[in-house]
């Protein structure tokens, strides 16, 4: 008896080994390294004062240029330009927020995510 | 005890089954031209290129809907009729469970497709998951992680789940002897002409208002009130509701007061969200 209690308890206790080393992968995933994307001087200028790439927002004010995060601050979605009303929207729960990346209603509470602009002389660097 | 309960539908018992077969037949040839790092553009080629892939594709889509409809059917008839009683409460445990797994299968097929509507969904589940306290990184890398290595973990889990929900199943609750006989083949069959008809197109682009799944159109409405971490729960709250007429057979009448409601309700977000 003592010796099949034995083995029982052993053999779960393999069992926990392995199932947490078949778990241990299964949780682990790489991260992406950061993405940088490069506007050329020439290219930038063509671009109206509003521009959606396919993961930022690039805005011009005045002199001023702002990169946002084109993901919603809510849960994520892609944030769309409606020129309507000349605001940000965001297509999942109608978050809006200004051009200038305010939040004005809706259930994000946050302002856009801001990243950075880099300026050269050949042209603009923005890194996600 | 059994002559308190009466006797499950048979026609929605099969009709789940031959819906949930005919599923898995169809999404073997998607399976073999679907390319979890090529997305789109696999889908674009099953629809284009393959022979009758579009078909394929349509039924697949179609035998999905139709496998939740008639398993929420079939779920709704066993409590109905009290066949609760009758199982062990580690197994109607278990094919509770089942359903939110379903539920999830079919989740990860919708986020397959990788249309704007199906990156939407995928990018608010994986972000609701980071909300939940201690354990939502874990759960979202181990799932989803979306953002990270793209649709390969869901396209994994959508095969992996498939197939061991399709084992359990077959090994512990549908009697093949009772499915397979020449008599049901219309249960099959049924579904393949609509197949051919009905179309469910890549949605590309809906402008200011995005849709959702139907099953979480009513998730998608109640997260513009409330924290994504108690829709959440929200959402978890019918399994176990479901869980609890096996330890509480007594008070089945008001577990199903409460699961009805909930349906009320939830349908009439659901509802909401088209005038919104
Ligand atoms: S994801 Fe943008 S408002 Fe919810």
């Amino acid at each position: 008896m003592v010796r099949r209690q034995f083995l029982k308890n052993f053999g779960l206790f393999i069992f926990g080994v392995f199932s947490y080393f078949l778990l241990r992968p299964l949780f682990y995933v790489t991260e992406p390294p950061k993405k940088r994307i490069f506007i050329s001087e020439e290219e930038f200028s063509k671009l109206g004062n509003i521009y959606l790439e396919d993961e930022f927002i690039l805005v011009k004010i005045g002199h001023e240029t702002l990169a946002f995060s084109r993901r919603c601050p809510h849960l994520g979605c892609k944030l769309n330009f409606d020129p309507e009303s000349g605001l940000i929207v965001c297509p999942c729960h109608q978050s809006k927020f200004t051009i200038s990346g305010r939040f004005i209603s809706g259930p994000a509470k946050k302002d856009l995510k801001q990243l950075t602009v880099l300026k050269t002389e050949r042209g603009i660097q923005v890194e996600i | 005890m059994r002559s308190e309960v009466g006797k499950i539908n048979i026609k929605v018992s099969i009709l789940s089954t031959s819906s949930f077969i005919i599923c898995l037949i169809s999404g073997i040839p998607l399976a073999f031209h679907y390319q979890s790092q090529n997305p789109l553009l696999s889908v674009l080629n099953i629809e284009v290129n393959i022979a009758f892939g579009g078909f394929f594709r349509n039924l697949h889509y179609l035998s999905a809907q139709l496998t939740l409809l008639f398993m929420t059917l079939h779920l709704f008839d066993s409590i109905y009729k009290g066949l609760f009683k009758l199982k062990r409460l580690l197994s109607w445990g278990v094919l509770v469970l089942t359903y939110p797994l379903l539920l999830f299968i079919t989740f990860t097929g919708y986020l397959l497709r990788a249309d704007e509507m199906g990156d939407f969904a995928g990018t608010i589940a994986e972000n609701m998951f980071l909300e939940i306290p201690f354990i939502g990184a874990y759960l979202q890398a181990l799932l989803l992680a979306k953002s990270q290595v793209g649709l390969t973990k869901v396209y994994l889990w959508h095969l992996i789940l498939s197939f061991l929900v399709t084992l359990g199943l077959f090994i512990w609750h549908i009697k093949p002897k009772v499915i397979f006989r020449w008599e049901n083949l219309f249960y099959f069959l049924w579904i393949i002409p609509i197949g051919v008809f009905w179309k469910f197109p890549l949605i590309p682009f809906e402008g200011e208002k995005a849709r959702g799944p139907w099953f979480f159109i009513g998730a998608q409405q109640l997260l513009k009130f409330l924290s994504p971490s108690l829709v959440f729960f929200l959402l978890l709250l019918p399994v176990l509701l479901l869980l609890s007429y096996a330890f509480l057979p007594k008070y089945a009448k008001i577990l199903s007061f409460f699961l009805i409601t909930y349906i009320i309700i939830y349908s009439m977000f659901s509802i909401w969200f088209f005038f919104d």
